[in-house]
This record gives C-alpha cells, sequence and structure tokens, in this order.
C-alpha cells in the first residue's frame, strides 16, 4: 500500500511537471498562502459588518463546500482507474494487474488526492490566516482552534460527498431518498425561521464550544463516511456487456450547435455514459449551490445591500465552470490528434457543449427565485449569471485548454485566473449592493468572453503536446 | 511519377533530446513504404511530423502534395491514420465511433461505409457495444475502420496488426495490398520484421532519429536472405559507431 501510494504521488508530480515548469508548480502553495494572507487584512473591514461567529460560519461553510466540491471520488470507479489521465495511462490503472483489490487502489487514490490539496491548499490557506490574523486582531487560541476545525471541516465535506457518491454509484433512487430527507430536514428548520440546522456542523460547534462531543461528532461523521465508501466501492457494472442504439447519430443530427454538434453529442454521451451518469452534474454544481443556498440566507441579515438571489447568481455562474472542468476529464485531446481537428475546434465544441448544459445552472437560479419569492430579481440575476458563467469559463479555456484540472496548479495559471475574476465578482457585489439593475451591465461580459475564446482558440490551435 | 509523401532534412527536437535527426525520404504512389526501428527509435514521431500532427523543429515536408507545416488539418483530410496506441474513446459505440469520424470528415452514406467495413473485419454483431467493453483486437478493427473510411489515398498505420487474430491480420494484409494495386500508398511503421518483408516495397532502418538504411524489398533480398539479418547489421553498426 505505501509503495503504491508513494507511487502515485510521484506520477501526480510527474504529471504536472510534464506539462509546465515544476517550479511554477511548486510556487502554486506559496501564492495561496500570500493569497490567504492578503485576505485576511480584509478581517476587520468584515467584522465591521457581520460577527465574529457568522464569519467563522462563513469560513467553515468555505471549506466544507471545497471539501464537496473535490469529494466524488465515488462516482469515478473504475472511470477513474482508465480515465482520469487519458489513455496514456498509468499506475491506477496498471494497479489493476497487479494483486491488488480495486479497494486498495480506490484507497490509495483517495489518500493521495487527500495529500495533495491539503498539502497545496488547505494547508497554505491555513499558513497565509495564520500570519496574518493576529496582526488582524484575532485571539491566538482562536486561529489555533480555526487551524484544527476548518480542515475537519474540509475533511468532513470531502467524506460527506464520498459516501452520498458511492451511493450514487449502487443506487441513485437511494441518493434521492437520502438527499430528499436531508432537504425535508433543513427545510422543516428554515420555515421554524431559526435555521439553526446550518450551524450544527460538527466542527463549527468544535470551534465554537471546543469539547469531547463535538470531537467526536466531527470525527465520527468523517470516518464513518469514509469507512462505508472505502468498503462498498462500485467499480464494475454489473451484469452483461450492455448495447446501445445509435444515438450520437440522432443527437448529432438534432443539437442546435452546427458544424460542432458531433463533439457536443459525444460529450453528452460521455457524461451521461460514463460512470456516475449525470450525477456528476449534481456533485459538480447542485450539491455546492445548495449549501451556498443555505450560507446566504443565514448570513442575509448581516448583508442588507445585497440582494440575496443575485448574489446567488454570481456565485453559480462561478461554480458553473466546474462544468467544464468534467467535460475535459472524460476525452483526451490524443485521441483526436489522427483527426482533421485541430485543438481548438475540440475546445470548441467544449464550449458548445458547456453552454447547452448552463440549462442546468439556470434552472436551479429559476428554482431559488421560484422558492425565495424573489421573482423581481430574476431577471438581473439571469443577466448577471450568463456574464459571469461565460466570462469564467473563457478565462478558464484561455489558461487551461483543456488541461483545467492540472494547470490550474500552475503557479502564474492560477495567479492569472484569480487577477482576471475577482475583481470583476467584487465588481459585481458592489454594484448590486448599489441597484441591481447595475448588473445588466454583466451583458458586456459576453463579448468580452467572446473575444477571450476567440483568442483562446487561436493560442491552444499552437500547443504542442509533450514528447 | 512524383513522391506522395516527401521529406526533406526532417528534425525534431523535445528540449535537449532529438528524436528524429535529419531524415529524408521519399514514397511513391502504389507503395507500402516499412519504416522499421527499435523501440524509440522515432518511427512514430516521424509519422506525427508527416501527418501534422506535431510540427518538425526543421526541415519541410509534402503529403499529397500539401506542405504539413502550412496545411496540417488539411493533410489529416486527405489521408487516413491508425495511431500506435489510441484506441476510440471509451463511451461511444463503435458503430457511434465510426459515424462520429464520419461527422468530423462530413461523410455521407455513412451506413454503407460502415457496412463494408463490419463485413470485411467481421466485427458487426459487436458494433452496438461501448468501445470500452471491446476486446483490444475489435478496438483495433474500429481504429483501423476509421482510417479507411474516407476512402484516402494515402494511409499512415502504426504496427496496425498488433492484437489482431491471424485470420483477421490475412484480411488486412490483403486489404492493404489490394489499396496499394488501386494507386494507394502506405507508410507503414512496424517491429514485425517478417510482416515488412512480406507486405513492404521500399524498406527504411531508423536508429536514434536516424534514417540508417533506405531500399527495396528486391534489394534486400538480394543482398541478405532475411530482413531481419540486414535490420541486425545495420542497428549494430550504428550502435557501434555512435558508442566509438
Amino acid at each position: 500500500m505505501r509503495a503504491l501510494l508513494s507511487a502515485m504521488i510521484r506520477e501526480e508530480w510527474r504529471l504536472h511537471a510534464t506539462l509546465f515548469d515544476y517550479r511554477l508548480f511548486v510556487l502554486f502553495p506559496v501564492l495561496l498562502a500570500v493569497m490567504a494572507a492578503g485576505s485576511t487584512l480584509f478581517l476587520p473591514v468584515l467584522r465591521g459588518n457581520m460577527p465574529g461567529s457568522h464569519l467563522a460560519l462563513l469560513g467553515h461553510y468555505t471549506f466544507l463546500l471545497f471539501g464537496l466540491s473535490v469529494g466524488a471520488f465515488g462516482l469515478l470507479g473504475r472511470d477513474m482507474l482508465t480515465r482520469r489521465f487519458g489513455q496514456a495511462q498509468v499506475l491506477a490503472a496498471v494497479a489493476r494487474i497487479l494483486p491488488l483489490t480495486d479497494r486498495r487502489i480506490l484507497a490509495a487514490f483517495f489518500v493521495k488526492d487527500l495529500l495533495f490539496y491539503m498539502l497545496l491548499w488547505i494547508g497554505p490557506a491555513l499558513l497565509g490566516f495564520g500570519l496574518t490574523a493576529p496582526l488582524m486582531g484575532v485571539a491566538g487560541r482562536q486561529v489555533e482552534l480555526l487551524a484544527l476545525t476548518l480542515p475537519l471541516s474540509f475533511l468532513a465535506g470531502l467524506a460527506v460527498a464520498f459516501a452520498l457518491s458511492t451511493l450514487y454509484a449502487h443506487s441513485p433512487r437511494a441518493l434521492l431518498v437520502v438527499l430528499a430527507a436531508l432537504g425535508a430536514a433543513v427545510g422543516l428548520d428554515m420555515l421554524s425561521l431559526n435555521a439553526e440546522a446550518i450551524r450544527l456542523l460538527p466542527p463549527y460547534q468544535l470551534f465554537r464550544c471546543p469539547g469531547l462531543t463535538p470531537l467526536v461528532a466531527t470525527l465520527g461523521i468523517t470516518l464513518v463516511c469514509l469507512a462505508v465508501s472505502l468498503a462498498f466501492p462500485r467499480v464494475d457494472y454489473a451484469g452483461p456487456t450492455p448495447r446501445h442504439p445509435n444515438t450520437f447519430r440522432l443527437l448529432a443530427r438534432w443539437l442546435p450547435a452546427g458544424v460542432h454538434a458531433p463533439h457536443v453529442a459525444k460529450d453528452l454521451l460521455d457524461l451521461k455514459r460514463s460512470q456516475g451518469g449525470m450525477g456528476k452534474i449534481v456533485f459538480a454544481l447542485l450539491l455546492p449551490t445548495a449549501v451556498i443556498w443555505l450560507l446566504f440566507h443565514v448570513l442575509e441579515e448581516f448583508i442588507p445591500g445585497l440582494d440575496f438571489l443575485v448574489v446567488f447568481a454570481l456565485f453559480v455562474g462561478l461554480i458553473a465552470s466546474s462544468i467544464y472542468n468534467w467535460l475535459t476529464e472524460l476525452d483526451s485531446v490524443a485521441s483526436y490528434a489522427f483527426l482533421p481537428v485541430s485543438v481548438g475546434g475540440v475546445i470548441r465544441g467544449k464550449v458548445y457543449s458547456y453552454a447547452l448544459l448552463n440549462l442546468v445552472p439556470v434552472a436551479v437560479i429559476l428554482a431559488a427565485a421560484l422558492a425565495s419569492g424573489r421573482m423581481a430579481s430574476l431577471v438581473p440575476a439571469l443577466l448577471v449569471y450568463a456574464g459571469v458563467s461565460s466570462y469564467t469559463v473563457a478565462v478558464t479555456v484561455y489558461l487551461t485548454g483543456l488541461f483545467p484540472t492540472v494547470l490550474l496548479y500552475n503557479v502564474q495559471v492560477f495567479g492569472l485566473y484569480t487577477l482576471l475574476i475577482s475583481p470583476l465578482l467584487l465588481l459585481f457585489l458592489f454594484l448590486s449592493a448599489l441597484n441591481i439593475w447595475y448588473l445588466a451591465g454583466a451583458l458586456l461580459l459576453l463579448p468580452l468572453a467572446h473575444y477571450v475564446l476567440h483568442h483562446a482558440y487561436h493560442r491552444w490551435n499552437h500547443w504542442e503536446p509533450p514528447a | 511519377m512524383p513522391p506522395v509523401i516527401q521529406a526533406r532534412h526532417l528534425v525534431k527536437k523535445f528540449g535537449t533530446t532529438t528524436a528524429v535527426d535529419d531524415l529524408s525520404l521519399a514514397v511513391h504512389p502504389g507503395e507500402i513504404f516499412g519504416l522499421l526501428g527499435p523501440n524509440g527509435s522515432g518511427k512514430t514521431t516521424t509519422i506525427k511530423m508527416l501527418t501534422g500532427q506535431t510540427v518538425p523543429t526543421e526541415g519541410t515536408a509534402t503529403v499529397a502534395g500539401l506542405d504539413v507545416r502550412v496545411h496540417p488539418l488539411r493533410v489529416r483530410e486527405q489521408v487516413g491514420i491508425i495511431p500506435e496506441q489510441e484506441m476510440p474513446p471509451s463511451f461511444l459505440t463503435a458503430d457511434e465511433y465510426l459515424h462520429f469520424v464520419g461527422a468530423i470528415r462530413g461523410l455521407s452514406h455513412m451506413e454503407r461505409r460502415c457496412s463494408l467495413w463490419y463485413d470485411l473485419l467481421d466485427f458487426g454483431d459487436q458494433k452496438d457495444m461501448l468501445c470500452k467493453d471491446l476486446s483490444r483486437g475489435t478496438r483495433q478493427k474500429v481504429m483501423f475502420a476509421q482510417a479507411f473510411l474516407h476512402e484516402p489515398r494515402v494511409a499512415f498505420v502504426d504496427e496496425p496488426l498488433i492484437n489482431l487474430d491471424p485470420i483477421v491480420q490475412r484480411t488486412v494484409k490483403n486489404y492493404l495490398q489490394d489499396f496499394v494495386a488501386r494507386g494507394g500508398t502506405v507508410f507503414f511503421c512496424t517491429h514485425v520484421l517478417e510482416i515488412a518483408q512480406a507486405l513492404c516495397t521500399q524498406i527504411g532502418i531508423i536508429y536514434r532519429g536516424r534514417l540508417v538504411y533506405q531500399g527495396d524489398r528486391e534489394d534486400i533480398t538480394r543482398r541478405h536472405a532475411h530482413l531481419e539479418d540486414l535490420f541486425l547489421d545495420m542497428v549494430h553498426r550504428e550502435h557501434h559507431a555512435s558508442s566509438a
């Protein structure tokens, strides 16, 4: 197990070091620590508008959300082992011909990814915060506690998403039942108007009232979820080899994507037929947006100038770009190299697929507007969503091409991504506080996104795969 | 008759490594050119340069009259390629993948085209299975079919017989011989020297990126009983020359 784990870590390192200079990879956590330290400097401003306890709640949910968004390992199963790095494939797949169980391979892969996220994201973010927070008036004991409870929050999110995705891999219906039950419980709690359930997050409770009970609750939930997920991986399809009628032909004919229709049809079939199916959308988009929705509900009273639905749409626009990541994860650029299609052409097809799949987040915003009775804010919410979603994916495409999940760890790419996206988000937050109709200005992002995409296609057409 | 594939002083460098070094060759219509060489000698990189998949560091090449640097996509429109490692995408069926390739190439009458290949290579009963569920041999048949679906005049095939059973190997060899008899041209990379000797009309031997031998099959037969003797002789000679 140790040998497999260390080989997987080496492999992950080389995957990044092959695509770009390894020094830019090493500097990634440094940049993240600097950014976290810089953000902490604004803490006094935030504390002027919101109690410290709510800021802590926000912090814990941010880490939980991050864990939820990266924890859908249960969906990957065999596809992870055979597709994650394309067909120039590697240990996770090769290990299957060694005397190792799928469970052990999945466990090693999970631990490797956990270490990866801890070292590259969680650790540096906490370090940056920890170095600056005492200067901003945060008590040393609180910083120490947060250094424990925030990673636990991340771990809990990771474990819960892993467990839910494992459940989904076995039975989508069972997952629906569990989510419906959870939704009903949270809904009932929200109807009681005190929304206490959201404050019951065990790591947050551990921060608020350090003691054995919240610690046991935190570790208990995390360990049980992990144990169940690792004990029941769904690696192989059951039953006889399935056969499918030619759905591609119909989709390619009817999809309104012009010459890119074949690519979009292929993307949709990849998404549907790969393990986890359309459940990937649930885990990449719906689960995080549900948590954001709940969080905003609690914090609403402290942000009176901001329109709840519009801010929600803004964040959904940001998260929606993760759909593009899924689309690229299921494909390999090498499988097009021998066909008369350029890399830019492949990317363009994926952007069309992304545009089509944006109907899902639009439906989420519509549902949120209906549920919250804020139909008056729906149009500006949709406008800001359209602008932010298009612009974010355009920047992602320009900077990372078909490798968003790898190139994001290039410190230059990550720095540029943050610089190009964050100021705009802050600007729209500010504008929404003045007048939500100012957000119609988000429509200007559409031609900008078009311009960035045009250059992205050109840029990636000249990209050469490594030897 | 002018060559249909022509390379002049091609060089490909990856960082400090020279994968192909000053390679020149010419292949005429109706020929099967076999490029032989040990693992890592530059065969696949040569195919990638000639088909516009990677840009040469130096030198020029034309395929079907098109400069591969200037018109890489048009070259790939004109030719058929069977890559060494790539397999069809996992989540399409064999039939869907061939239709996908047909759609990208703008082909009509796809049912007829696909049927021809199902019959020739005998995999019609598996056409509705996802490519990831097919055996390696059947996936190789799918890759063979996609390369010839648009009836190209030039084909680049990298180890096309690997994973195929002897019956299908014979079918493929016959098809390639018919293909060149009808005026087609094949650029063939392989490790299997017996196949190269039986099939190729021209042979090139590449070692550490350099083309160290080029000649026709009759010349080889006249000078050496077996291609294997020539191959080992050339490789050993070059190895000693580079070690000295």
